[in-house]
């Protein structure tokens, strides 16, 4: 809930003003820890999916002065003559050609089918290395979505927000790891917009088995009622963690001195090899609702 | 024939239960004698010449020449010796055709308490040391001791540094009770008890891995912003590194600050820190005596892993009503001790609170309100019922407080207000009981309590929303100690703590104007229990081993725990001021705390273990060797130690951000917790060596202390399973601490003290974020409006070594004594002398705000820090 958002450290940076001061220096510190080149490989993977993608790149130092952060990084970064296989339970292998378009591996699920609770193997082979991960794809997926909309008062910012809340029901089960997102199309002028979920985004059941899951995302202009899809995607847990330390990194906030990085899980096998190949279901629900 | 050779006798002696059942038949002799007015040597030669026996004694237990009469008719020889002897204390034993007649020496206890001489303030770990025999007690925690002696004269010193010994010549007949007065040497008056003591010759005692530090040490060694701090004081001791830049958290031998136990008179206190970690919460005016152990834990304490920093406060002064003031640039603090009743009822008030959120208030907008500030109160209450039975009540509170209250629009109707409150509560009351001469005993009754608050609420376009969250922990316990000196050979401690545990992990209220309204509180009880028993064991004069046992028991619901702990030191003296120690120790932590920041945030929640979190586990070894020097001016001390570390917790990566940044995560997180998801469990490493040179006396008095350590984590949850170096892993840790007093010339009653204190240590692990790749959030199908095309990640944990730490602070105090007996002190003192920039965070940034770039970024927290402080006791 956005109203109990708190910031500790904000208290903290007062406290600071009154007894000393924080400066930041640039350029003084020594000895860059220097990233390694990886083969960074992504693949998720679902029965709802049309198309099996698997992404192949290599990753560079962020202190490299020579990196140019235009549109010609990922490119660099795009690893495009590497060898990806898949294969599944009962030995069948399929090749996945690289997809100048999406700058992906990419083969439809027409010619690959992924099954619920079945397990695939990924083999990928370049730069003169192999390069394999195992993943199951989860059994079930979330049955029913309901939806609905309120407005909160956010204390720190104080400002009212207008929240889409999204409830679930858990999987019963062993612990289950959920995405949440939504966007919606506002009547009057036909516009969509990605709901933000914030970290809500990333939930999880540890609270309990089987209990309603709750997630509130912002939206805007909902007086007159909006067209809501929501996606839930009951993921493997490497996908969630994943995704959140991409989240809690990214949200790093400068003045935060007590920040520390998460260490994005692999599942990768293999030297010089990082990343996640991982299944996972989606549910999706489209549906008006008025406040 | 006498022979007077003790030696012989004691052999004969030893010799003589191999005979002696044989040849008891000489003592049933009959006896027939009558002899008028003669000594007693000669009645002996009489019944020798007419029975055909030789006797044996020594002169110094018999006075032969000492005149009796017998009249004994048909009397065993036996009946007629006990008339020549009547004393039960002289025993008869027949060897052959000799018998030996001997005194077996009566033992008789002195016992007491000693105090300074003005102020009556009971002073532990005093030596009593019987000079002839070689062999000595120290005073306990409350002024009490006990010795046990054969009967004689006897010349027993009483010394400790800083008052003026005592040598007592006693002619030892009976038990005797001896209450000692120390009178303090004029030139260490203003230190009440002083740098070291005689009990404290690391050469003499079994301990190892201990230091002290009294109130002198730290008045004398400056700090941050002119605050007496005992916390950091004891970070400039080899073994006890700090953490971050101006944290009062300290890291004992690669553990983390939870692990280490802090007792205020007799209570556990929970949050040490103010102002987030940059002060500790102990007030320097009302400290008594600050000791820490490092390893070799004596059995008494238990309960945390790493370190044991023990606090007695000021009992007052029963004879007048004195005190002082300070204020500092951010603090006022006074102390006010005196008698209730004079000679019988004490008392100490003293307290604290910093004020520049009075100050900055003239300068907040109307209506608004903005400002920090904390505070505390020690009391205590020492009342003497007899010389058997005293009483003590001791209490500390001390809080911080952040107040916002906000008015957004001219006519004050949006409006927020914050409060954030944190601290602690303790409470003791202990009854000090003498059972008899050999036998004290200590019985607590203990409160300890911890709150974090906070609370928000808003109003904005007439709609009105709540937000209450706290945590904490109150302790309820009973605590029996006992010690009994049963000769001077051994110190045996012994006794019982039961605490009962109840902890609120979380209790949240939400309200939302009518929409939720939500109230929940998370409780968790645990009872914790221990039982010990310890010898501190002269086993010769050259060896002394100091084993104990303890029995920790810890209950959860149906989950109980019960886990010995052996703790074992020796000590052989290979010269008389060179001793070589080894010990170890068995520890099991039942309470943890789970920290972000390892900083002492508020937001770092105290859990207990469970059915599903067993308690963290250490086990740690050392050997060591201390020296004494120039008539124990100079102690010097070399230690390594290996310490294993198992089931210690933390939280996982991202759990651990979220706590300190969003305290709706931390609900999460609080419930994860529940104690299964969310924790990383793994074990720990940490190994290195100490080395301390230390000079107690003199106009300059200060040390030197290195430390090379290492400290390593591994678990399943946390860096992919891979083991890692911990953050606080510093391999070298140096500090130079030092403060020389000087008369000023021409100018009586004005004296200066100069100090300085320098600390280097290896930098700390940081996590760096330093490897750009594609996002893998790219090919997801659930959208979110603020998704990068690519991220940046650290595959390996702590993956960057921090710059080195360095600081000087220097500090000067000039006291002056007055007419009255008033004594002044202005202190100044610079912190960060040479305005070292050292690294508080590391940042990855852009090099310009138009640039790509990126670097690495270094934040610092203090440059340079003049400050100033003024001091008036009375």
């Amino acid at each position: 809930m956005i109203i109990d958002k708190l910031r500790i450290y904000d208290v903290f940076v007062v406290s600071l003003l009154l007894f000393g001061c924080t400066t930041k220096l640039l350029d003084d510190a020594k000895d860059q820890p220097e990233g390694r080149e990886l083969v960074l490989i992504y693949g998720f993977i679902s029965p709802e999916e049309d198309e099996i993608k698997i992404s192949v790149s290599r990753t560079r130092s962020i202190f490299d002065p020579s990196l140019n952060f235009d549109s010609s990084l990922i490119d660099d970064l795009v690893i495009t003559d590497a060898t990806v296989s898949i294969e599944n339970e009962t030995r069948e292998v399929v090749q996945l050609p690289f997809d100048n378009n999406t700058k992906r591996y990419v083969v439809p699920t027409t010619q690959f089918t992924i099954e619920p609770g079945m397990a695939y193997v990924l083999r990928v082979s370049t730069q003169g290395k192999e390069f394999t991960a195992n993943c199951t794809v989860p059994l079930e997926k979330v049955s029913k979505i309901s939806t609905s909309l309120n407005v909160v008062v956010d204390i720190l910012d104080r400002i009212t927000i207008e929240n889409l809340v999204v409830r679930f029901k858990d999987i019963i089960g062993e612990n289950n790891f959920y995405v949440v997102g939504a966007s919606f199309v506002q009547p009057i002028d036909g516009q969509r917009f990605v709901s933000d979920f914030d970290s809500e985004r990333y939930v999880t059941d540890v609270n309990g088995d089987g209990i309603d899951i709750l997630a509130n995302g912002v939206v805007f202009n909902s007086e007159d009622g909006l067209l809501v899809t929501t996606q839930i995607a009951h993921v493997d847990k490497l996908i969630h963690d994943t995704f959140k330390a991409g989240f809690i990194n990214r949200e790093a906030n400068e003045d935060d001195p007590f920040f520390r990085a998460v260490i994005p899980p692999s599942n990768i096998d293999g030297e010089g090899g990082y990343g996640v190949f991982a299944g996972f279901r989606l549910t999706e629900r489209t549906e008006e609702i008025r406040p | 024939m006498a022979i007077r050779t003790s030696g012989i006798l004691f052999v004969l002696l030893l010799l003589f239960p191999l005979y002696s059942y044989a040849q008891e038949s000489i003592l049933d002799q009959k006896v027939t004698m009558v002899k008028n007015n003669m000594t007693v040597g000669e009645i002996l030669t009489a019944l020798e010449d007419k029975y055909g026996f030789t006797t044996g004694y020594s002169s110094t237990s018999i006075d032969a020449s000492k005149k009796t009469s017998l009249h004994a008719n048909n009397l065993t020889l036996n009946e007629v010796l006990r008339m020549l002897f009547p004393s039960k204390l002289y025993r008869f034993k027949v060897l052959g055709k000799k018998l030996l007649i001997y005194k077996r020496l009566e033992r008789y206890t002195i016992n007491g308490y000693i105090s300074e001489k003005q102020s009556q303030e009971y002073i532990s770990n005093v030596s009593v040391y019987i000079l002839e025999q070689g062999e000595g007690t120290i005073s306990n925690d409350y002024g009490f001791y006990s010795i046990s002696l054969p009967e004689g004269k006897h010349k027993i010193s009483f010394s400790f540094l800083g008052y003026k010994s005592i040598t007592k010549e006693i002619d030892l007949t009976q038990d005797i009770n001896l209450n000692i007065n120390l009178e303090p040497i004029t030139e260490y008056l203003d230190e009440v008890i002083i740098n070291s003591d005689r009990e404290s010759l690391k050469s003499e005692i079994t301990q190892m891995s201990t230091q002290r530090i009294t109130p002198g040490i730290i008045e004398d060694t400056p700090v941050l912003l002119g605050e007496k701090d005992a916390i950091k004081t004891l970070q400039l001791l080899p073994g006890v590194q700090g953490g971050n830049e101006g944290s009062a958290g300290f890291y004992v031998r690669g553990g983390s600050p939870d692990q280490n136990l802090i007792i205020l008179d007799e209570s556990i206190v929970y949050n040490s820190n103010h102002l987030f970690g940059i002060f500790s919460i102990f007030n320097g005016d009302a400290i008594k005596t600050v000791e820490i152990y490092k390893g070799g834990f004596p059995a008494r304490y238990g309960g945390r892993l790493s370190s044991v920093v023990k606090i007695d406060t000021k009992n007052g002064n029963k004879e007048k009503l004195t005190g002082n003031i300070n204020a500092s640039l951010i603090s006022f603090s006074f102390l006010l001790e005196g008698p209730l009743k004079k000679n019988k009822t004490s008392f100490v008030l003293s307290g604290r609170r910093t004020y520049l959120d009075l100050l900055i208030r003239p300068f907040i907008e109307r209506n608004n309100d903005l400002g920090y500030n904390f505070s505390d109160i020690n009391a205590k209450i020492h009342h003497v019922i007899n010389n058997k039975n005293k009483l003590y009540w001791s209490m500390y509170f001390g809080e911080d407080k952040y107040l916002s209250k906000i008015r957004t629009n001219t006519e004050n109707i949006d409006r927020s207000n914050q409060i954030i409150q944190w601290g602690n509560i303790t409470s003791t009351f202990r009854w000090n009981h003498e059972f008899n001469n050999k036998l004290f005993s200590n019985t607590s009754l203990i409160f300890s309590n911890y709150r974090f608050r906070n609370e928000s609420s808003a109003t904005v376009s007439n709609r009105s929303s709540f937000f209450g969250s706290n945590s904490g922990i109150d302790d309820y316990g009973l605590k029996f100690d006992f010690n009994y000196y049963p000769n001077p050979s051994h110190t045996v401690k012994f006794g019982m703590l039961s605490t009962y545990h109840n902890f609120t992990p979380r209790a949240i209220s939400i309200f939302n104007d009518g929409d939720v309204d939500i109230t929940s509180t998370q409780k968790i009880q645990t009872f914790e229990s221990g039982l010990y028993v310890e010898d501190n064991w002269e086993v010769t004069n050259k060896f002394s081993i100091y084993p104990g046992l303890r029995l920790s028991y810890f209950q959860h619901r149906s989950k109980a725990y019960i886990k010995p702990e052996v703790r074992f030191s020796a000590a052989y003296r290979i010269r008389p001021t060179l001793a070589i120690k080894a010990s170890y120790a068995k520890m099991n932590q039942y309470i943890h705390r789970l920290s972000n920041s390892g900083f002492g945030l508020p937001t770092d929640l105290w859990i207990s273990s469970t059915d599903k979190l067993r308690p963290q586990l250490s086990e740690q070894v050392a050997l060591g060797l201390a020296k004494d020097f120039k008539d124990n001016m100079y102690e010097a001390t070399v230690e390594a130690y290996y310490k294993k570390l198992d089931d210690i917790i933390e939280f996982k990566e991202g759990v651990s951000f979220s706590s300190v940044s969003d305290l709706s995560n931390l609900g999460g997180t609080v419930q994860t917790v529940d104690f299964t998801n969310g924790l990383a469990i793994g074990q720990g490493w940490a190994y290195g060596s100490e080395f301390l040179l230390r000079k107690k006396t003199g106009k300059l008095t200060g040390w030197l202390g290195y430390t090379l350590s290492w400290s390593q984590r591994q678990s399943p949850d946390l860096n992919q399973g891979r083991k890692f170096n911990d953050r606080f892993d510093r391999r070298h840790d140096i500090s130079l601490v030092s403060s020389y007093k000087f008369d000023r010339p021409k100018k009586q009653n004005k004296t200066t003290t100069l100090s300085a204190n320098w600390v280097f240590s290896s930098g700390l692990n940081f996590d760096i974020p330093n490897t750009l790749g594609i996002s893998p959030n790219v090919d997801f199908p659930v959208e979110s409006p603020f998704l990068s095309d690519l991220s940046v990640f650290n595959e390996e944990k702590n993956n960057f070594k921090g710059e080195a730490f360095h600081r000087l602070v220097l500090g000067v105090q000039f006291h002056k004594i007055t007419k009255r007996k008033r004594k002044k002190t202005w202190g100044f003192s610079i912190y960060n002398a040479y305005a070292r920039r050292n690294p508080f965070f590391y940042q990855v940034e852009r090099t310009e705000e138009e640039s790509e770039r990126r670097v690495l970024a270094r934040g610092f927290l203090f440059s340079v820090l003049p400050s100033f402080n003024y001091n008036l006791k009375f």
